[in-house]
């Protein structure tokens, strides 16, 4: 029933496109190696090369292909929104459900503890805490989940809270249904939508999280990251005033923003906005 | 109809006729100072706040010296070629032994409040400096105080400095750095890390400082027209902070600036701008942690490191051509100390494998990371400050060193951190950035603490030619020195970095950068007799304000007959 219903928002013009999008991303990032000959991290390239038939889009100041480094750090991006979506989902789900279902005084400890969390501004926790552990993909990625799970079991526990007083529930409780049917069978599939705006929303944040880390040089070296790439575009003194902006600063740019954009899209067709 | 017509015309005729009363009289209403400003500014940095410029409070590091000393004059100043010109001294000369150094003081010289200078200024000053490690410039080793053992005034103007052991470069890191203070405000003064009141800035330097700003991060410094070398040659020295110096010089929002050859690379012909370069005397290096890591402590590891680097092949891609390649011996190659015959280390990757092999490291592991002797991998954490060119030397060594063998973890951080860190001695590898100092008493003397490396025969090289006064003998010792740092690889000095500046030829021309450094060594293109001897170019404000004064002019009465001969049209077309 539910999974229907949400299919049928995605076939409105917005969700195509965004699905679009993302799909050709992820494409991208499977197919990596079979897009470039380069790894991402090769030197052996004279830098700050034009475009030519080597380099689709020339290479940057050591001499790394940026294309290649544009195609591999679509993996990073989509591996980041992936864990960090999937993280804050299964951990805000479980505890937003439990909490709400429970009630009483563990719901009231838990609900103080989450908006203790909610109330730290993210960004300067994140910087702070990226610069105190060393610059791993995977410090990022717990980081994100970390200061990302509260706002999922907020919403969750609202949502769980309601349905737990709602007609359906309380028959098959009365009927002499368990805890765990109802929850299993009754109240996961009305939180659906909430679920998939959750993962969508959070994709999101992860995404530019992931770049704006990685554009303040707290991102993780050893991967290829579009944040990285424009941060070393502008620190390069004469990208805007030859042509190099064009090959190697806009590509990140307009990758980062795409996939955003796909995400959104598909975000506001399950929303169903038209 | 008519009569509204009529009146509109009237009016805009009203208009037009007060234009051309006010206009001209609010332009002419500016002023006409006549003013030679100059504006510099310390390159995209961090930071443009170098303390306040007083012998005593500004930042220890070059451009701190730099500030206070447009106000403060040595005993003696280096010029372009890296001879020495008295300021303070008119001659000076020492005893055969080198002990004894007897200055003979310029006559007349007054202090920016007109107090006359005098010999105990001098002996005040190095007295006054003596014991006070704990004020930041004295504590970070600027003046060495240490090789003085007295100091006396014989008459008015006559100095006698006795030294407790011959020390060659006497004249270079003592009596071309020491700024004299005034004693008759100084001797007053009861906490002098904290003074910084208008007094303190008062030197016989060719600038007085009228501005000093913490939070705008800016100094303005006026001529002293009673200068004794000469009047200087502008008006207003002004230093501000710019967030990216190319575009700050292209729309002339600075005239002059400190760059990188990329950045120097964006200017073009139209920017009109003389561009220098010197030597940088700033090395990036490859810091092993000697002491604690017993890997590292093994010479051949670092030998073995040391061929799989390719130097001039990371110069040119992080510097582009802006530096040279790195010299197993430390000393760079443009120094007068530099040493050629020294082992070599050209890239090899066979050799360093076969070393690595040889030292007991040929098994690896699935990822081909060499084991040791019990089985761990051959991996080490590479700190470095997360400045660009720094970032990027880490990610290429870690290229290099995959390729023998040894895996390497990037650790970025901030550079207080990671100075913090190896001065704790908590790292493996760091990429670590300085200035090289120019005269082997800094540059060298100090590689057991900078590098971790301790060699008693090092150390013995070390003290003897700091004090042989002769200087071929000296310059064979130093040699001897980089051999041995050459074979034993305690650091690895992956390049030098250039300097450049670029300066607007419609102001001040003539910057050089003093052989030898200024201030004991800080390569800069701001040794203050630029500012002496340079030339300035450039039109006096005064008179490109009355240019654009008079464009404006031309514009209004040009307008103002335009819609005069409109408003005769319309009255004529009222009138009708």
């Amino acid at each position: 029933m539910h999974e229907k219903t949400l299919f049928q928002r995605l076939k409105s013009p917005k969700g195509i496109t965004g699905l679009a999008i993302l799909c050709f991303f992820i494409f991208i990032a499977v197919a990596a190696p079979f897009i470039t000959s380069y790894s991402p991290a090769d030197v052996s390239s004279s830098p700050l090369l034009e475009p030519g038939s080597e380099h689709p889009l020339g290479t940057d100041d050591v001499g790394k292909d940026i294309f290649s480094n544009l195609v591999y750090g679509s993996r990073t991006s989509l591996m980041v929104a992936l864990l960090v979506s999937f993280g804050v989902l299964i951990i805000g789900t479980l505890a937003g459900v439990f909490s709400g279902y429970t009630g009483g005084n563990l719901d009231r400890v838990m609900m103080r503890g989450v908006d203790i969390f909610l109330m730290i501004p993210d960004l300067p926790l994140i910087l702070i805490l990226a610069a105190y552990l060393s610059p791993s993909l995977w410090n990022i990625i717990f980081i994100l989940i970390l200061m990302g799970w509260p706002v999922g079991a907020r919403i969750t526990r609202a949502q769980t809270k309601t349905l737990r007083v709602s007609g359906h529930v309380d028959f098959a409780r009365v009927s002499g249904a368990g805890n765990w049917y109802v929850i299993k069978k009754h109240i996961i599939p009305d939180l659906y939508p909430i679920m998939i705006t959750t993962v969508v929303m959070q994709s999101i944040r992860a995404i530019l999280s992931e770049s704006g880390l990685a554009f303040l040089g707290l991102g993780d070296p050893s991967y290829p990251s579009w944040g990285t790439m424009i941060k070393y575009a502008i620190s390069y003194p004469l990208v805007f005033f030859t042509d190099a902006w064009m090959w190697w600063l806009m590509p990140a740019g307009l990758c980062i923003t795409l996939l955003v954009l796909s995400f959104v899209l598909v975000g506001q067709a399950l929303e169903g906005d038209k | 109809m008519k009569l509204s017509e009529r009146s509109i015309s009237l009016f805009i005729s009203l208009l037009l006729v007060s234009t051309i009363l006010f206009v001209p009289a609010s332009a002419s209403s500016e002023d006409s100072s006549e003013e030679r400003v100059f504006t510099a500014s310390w390159g995209t940095s961090s930071t443009a706040d170098w303390g306040f410029p007083s012998p005593l409070t500004f930042y220890p590091r070059g451009p701190g010296y730099i500030m206070t000393s447009y106000c403060f004059d040595a005993l003696v100043w280096p010029e372009e070629s890296g001879d020495f010109t008295g300021l303070l001294a008119e001659s000076w000369e020492s005893s055969d032994d080198g002990l004894e150094w007897t200055f003979h003081l310029r006559e007349g010289v007054t202090w920016h409040d007109g107090e006359p200078f005098t010999a105990d200024d001098v002996v005040f000053t190095m007295d006054y400096i003596k014991d006070k490690a704990a004020i930041s410039p004295i504590g970070s080793s600027w003046y060495n105080t240490a090789v003085i053992k007295s100091v006396e005034a014989t008459d008015d103007y006559t100095v006698v400095i006795t030294l407790n052991y011959q020390y060659a470069p006497f004249i270079q890191q003592v009596a071309a750095v020491i700024p004299i203070m005034p004693k008759h405000i100084w001797e007053n003064v009861e906490d002098p890390s904290k003074y910084m009141e208008d007094e303190a800035a008062i030197g016989t330097g060719p600038f007085i400082l009228e501005d000093y700003d913490t939070d705008q991060q800016s100094y303005k410094y006026t001529a002293n027209k009673d200068y004794f070398l000469g009047e200087p040659i502008i008006d207003t020295l002004i230093y501000v902070k710019t967030s990216d110096a190319v575009i700050s010089l292209k729309t002339g929002e600075i005239d002059e600036s400190g760059l990188t050859l990329d950045q120097v690379q964006a200017l073009d012909e139209s920017d009109n701008m003389e561009v220098i370069s010197g030597p940088g005397y700033w090395v990036y290096r490859l810091r092993f942690n000697i002491p604690s890591n017993t890997i590292l402590n093994d010479t051949t590891v670092r030998q073995a490191i040391y061929y799989s680097l390719n130097c001039s092949d990371i110069e040119s891609r992080v510097l582009h051509g802006g530096g040279i390649g790195g010299n197993p011996g430390y000393v760079p190659p443009y120094s007068s100390w530099y040493n050629p015959d020294v082992t070599q280390y050209e890239y090899d990757i066979n050799k360093a494998n076969q070393m690595l092999d040889d030292a007991g490291y040929s098994e690896t592991n699935s990822d081909g990371i060499r084991l040791d002797s019990e089985g761990n991998p051959l991996e080490f954490q590479l700190l470095y400050s997360s400045d660009q060119q720094s970032q990027r030397i880490a990610e290429l060594v870690q290229t290099y060193l995959k390729k023998i063998g040894i895996g390497i973890t990037l650790k970025p951080g901030d550079t207080k951190t990671v100075d913090g860190l190896v001065t704790a001695g908590n790292f493996d590898l760091a990429i670590y950035s300085h200035g090289t100092s120019t005269d082997p008493a800094r540059m060298l003397n100090s590689f057991p603490t900078s590098t971790g490396w301790n060699n008693s025969e090092f150390m013995a090289l070390a003290e003897e030619q700091m004090s042989t006064m002769d200087e071929n003998k000296r310059k064979e010792l130093v040699d001897e020195m980089q051999v041995l740092i050459a074979d034993n690889v305690p650091t690895i000095p992956l390049m030098y970095r250039n300097v450049y500046s670029a300066s607007s030829k419609d102001t001040v021309t003539g910057f050089f950068y003093t052989d030898g450094g200024v201030g004991g060594g800080v390569p800069t293109e701001y040794n203050k007799l630029v500012f002496i001897y340079g030339t300035w170019n450039g039109d006096s404000d005064e008179t490109t304000t009355t240019n654009t004064e008079n464009s404006v002019d031309s514009i209004g009465i040009l307008e103002s007959v335009a819609i005069l001969a409109c408003a005769f049209i319309l009255i004529l077309h009222g009138k009708r």
